[in-house]
């Protein structure tokens, strides 16, 4: 084989080499290995697949995470009672300091569930907590088994088309939090959503049902904006310090339709 | 044109080291091997231990300075005291001693830690302020006394493992966490907690609070967990839950759990005597107790949300002379969800119940 016979097979060899590696894998998302993951999220990040959490996961400033539609996200429940000084809780939590984009779509959700669920129906896991976090979305997601399925300390996320389903708080928003949170159905936890010490949270065409306590808890010192929800199935509706609160909701068949706070006044 | 660019360059290398001027600085990693004296101008330039047997004292008006040093980027600053011997950091109201960082821009966690390991001799720190640490001060087998001192801006305000501690008149607030302790005996007085979003957390210890604040903490107010309390005089209001016990055991009396977004008192898998407490506009409930025993008794507890008391759990809960807001007998009931609203769990004893508020307080801290 003279020189540049040589030469072409080598070019040829290089090429197909070179196009193959530059190929988008043919193989679905199930079949990727899992991943396991735990502690500060170093730089933007792409989860897929199947995510194992074993332990606390901190998105901080500035980072972004983004989930691919079709992931299935584990959580290992923590084993101490310890929590760092950064950390929220002694459950294993995703803890959002950063951007968080959850990029679910109708019939292809993120899902985040328990590794294994805790006996009598304990939080296996914190949730995904939001403490004054950059602006994030959470889309067409399946949140089961928290403490709070989602958590809104401060920060504006917006939370949409997601079904929380068995947590013992299904989505809490409390102090300087003003997140929207649109069309999730929010079923058979402890309660439905929860606005505390002065959120602002934004909460349109929820489906909030058979939740054992509240379906929507509204504290004296909260200002929210409601709009279209339907609230049925609890044992309490909404319990609120004002019956303005009820505006277009419609709440039905449950055991307390509507009950009455403290304004929020000091005693 | 040269020269002024010279001229510049030689101003702003000067800025920067008077920036950073000090009377004393310690780069890397050092040891005091002998007692010293600190006042002035502290600079804190990497990790600075004092030896065992060792005493470190630090005069009033002393200001000490901690440079932001990450070297592995996890946003947790690496400068600290290592304290081995015995530290004295003894301020006055007029002149505090003040631990911060030396940054234009300060932020939290710019700096590591007070950091105590096995000094058992007494220490103390006295009209301090310190700010922008990850944990304020940290201690693990250490016998400490902290009085009249301000903890802020930090990641964690305070935290004690295998410690014996007193905490008198200082204020811990505007922290990620304010306090936590595990395995340690804790004397806590006339102490303000507030603005956090843990405020008290104890593992494994033994809590003595009394004339304490706890305030506006956005999750807890006063957690415990396998621990036991004894608090008297004790305003904690304005939190998400104020009191939240799991299984731990104690007394609370005189104490006043009011407006509180959650529950006033939230005991799971506990032990409690709850006396004489005013427990008012708390936003779920006054009391729930969820697998739990004790008693509650002389107390107020009038104006809170949805319940007074919620039972969760197996088991009889005595509740009896306490004021429930009302001389109704059928209102009292409407208060109570216990039993006989959910089949399977306890029932209340709420026999003989006040017929007017008791008379509460006063309090150290106003309720109002």
């Amino acid at each position: 084989m003279d020189l540049t016979r040589v030469l072409a097979w080598l070019l040829v060899s290089a090429l197909m080499f070179g196009c193959a590696s530059t190929r988008a894998p043919s193989v679905s998302t199930q079949s990727l290995p899992q991943k396991t993951i735990s502690g500060r999220i170093a730089q933007d990040s792409l989860w897929e697949g199947e995510i194992l959490i074993e332990g606390d996961v901190l998105v901080p400033p500035q980072v972004q995470l983004r989930i691919a539609p079709g992931t299935k996200v584990r959580i290992r429940a923590a084993e101490s009672t310890r929590i760092d000084p950064e950390y929220l809780s002694p459950l294993t939590e995703i803890l959002v300091r950063g951007r968080l984009q959850v990029e679910g779509r109708e019939g292809n959700p993120v899902e985040f569930v328990p590794e294994k669920p805790l006996e009598g129906g304990e939080p296996a896991w914190a949730g995904i907590l939001f403490d004054r976090s950059k602006p994030s979305q959470v889309s067409h997601a399946r949140i089961e088994g928290a403490e709070a399925g989602v958590q809104v300390t401060d920060g504006s996320p917006g939370i949409e088309n997601s079904t929380i389903h068995g947590c013992r708080y299904g989505i809490l928003v409390q102090g300087q939090a003003s997140p929207s949170i649109r069309g999730n159905l929010v079923e058979k936890g402890e309660g439905g959503i929860f606005c505390w010490m002065g959120a602002s949270p934004s909460l349109e065409e929820n489906r909030i049902r058979d939740n054992g306590e509240e379906g929507l808890f509204i504290d004296g010192l909260s200002r929210p904006t409601l709009r279209e929800n339907r609230i049925s199935g609890n044992d309490t509706g909404m319990a609120a310090a004002g019956k303005e609160w009820i505006g277009d909701t419609v709440i039905e068949d449950n055991r307390r339709n509507f009950v009455l706070l403290p304004s929020g006044r000091r005693p | 044109m040269r020269r002024l660019a010279l001229l510049a360059l030689g101003l702003f290398l000067l800025m920067g080291r008077a920036a950073l001027a000090a009377d004393l600085v310690y780069s890397g990693e050092q040891t005091l091997y002998q007692d010293t004296v600190w006042q002035g101008e502290v600079l804190v330039d990497g990790i600075l231990t004092i030896a065992p047997e060792v005493t470190l004292e630090i005069r009033p008006g002393t200001r000490v300075r901690f440079t932001r040093i990450d070297t592995n980027g996890d946003g947790i600053g690496e400068s600290e005291i290592f304290i081995q011997g015995t530290f004295l950091a003894l301020g006055t109201r007029e002149h505090p001693v003040l631990f911060t960082s030396a940054e234009a821009s300060p932020r939290e966690s710019d700096w590591g830690a007070i950091n105590m390991m096995g000094a058992e001799r007494p220490n103390r720190m006295e009209h301090c302020v310190v700010e922008y640490a990850y944990r304020g001060f940290h201690a693990h087998f250490a016998n400490a006394e902290v009085r009249d001192s301000l903890f802020r801006h930090n990641t964690r305000g305070m935290q004690f493992q295998e410690s014996d501690v007193s905490i008198l008149g200082c204020e811990v607030s505007a922290n990620l966490n304010g306090m936590q302790f595990r395995n340690s005996k804790v004397v806590l007085e006339n102490t303000r907690v507030r603005n956090n979003y843990w405020g008290l957390r104890c593992v494994y210890s033994e809590l003595e609070m009394s004339g304490c604040l706890v305030e506006a903490n956005l999750i807890n107010g006063v957690s415990l967990r396998d621990s036991s309390i004894n608090a008297r005089g004790n305003v904690v209001r304005d939190n998400r839950r104020g009191l939240y016990l799991q299984a731990s055991t104690g007394e609370v009396a005189g104490n006043a759990f009011v407006s509180n977004s959650e529950n006033g008192i939230f005991l799971e898998v506990s032990d409690l005597s709850i006396e004489d407490n005013l427990i008012r506009g708390n936003g779920r409930g006054g009391i729930r107790s969820v697998d739990s025993r004790g008693h509650a008794r002389g107390n107020d507890l009038e104006g809170n949300g949805e319940y007074a008391l919620v039972l969760d759990g197996a088991g009889t809960f005595q509740a009896t002379g306490n004021w429930w807001g009302t001389a109704s007998a059928v209102q009292m009931w409407e208060l109570i969800r216990d039993g006989r609203v959910r089949p399977g769990m306890g029932l209340a004893d709420s026999s003989r119940p006040l017929q007017q508020p008791p008379i509460l307080g006063p309090f150290a801290h106003t309720i109002e």
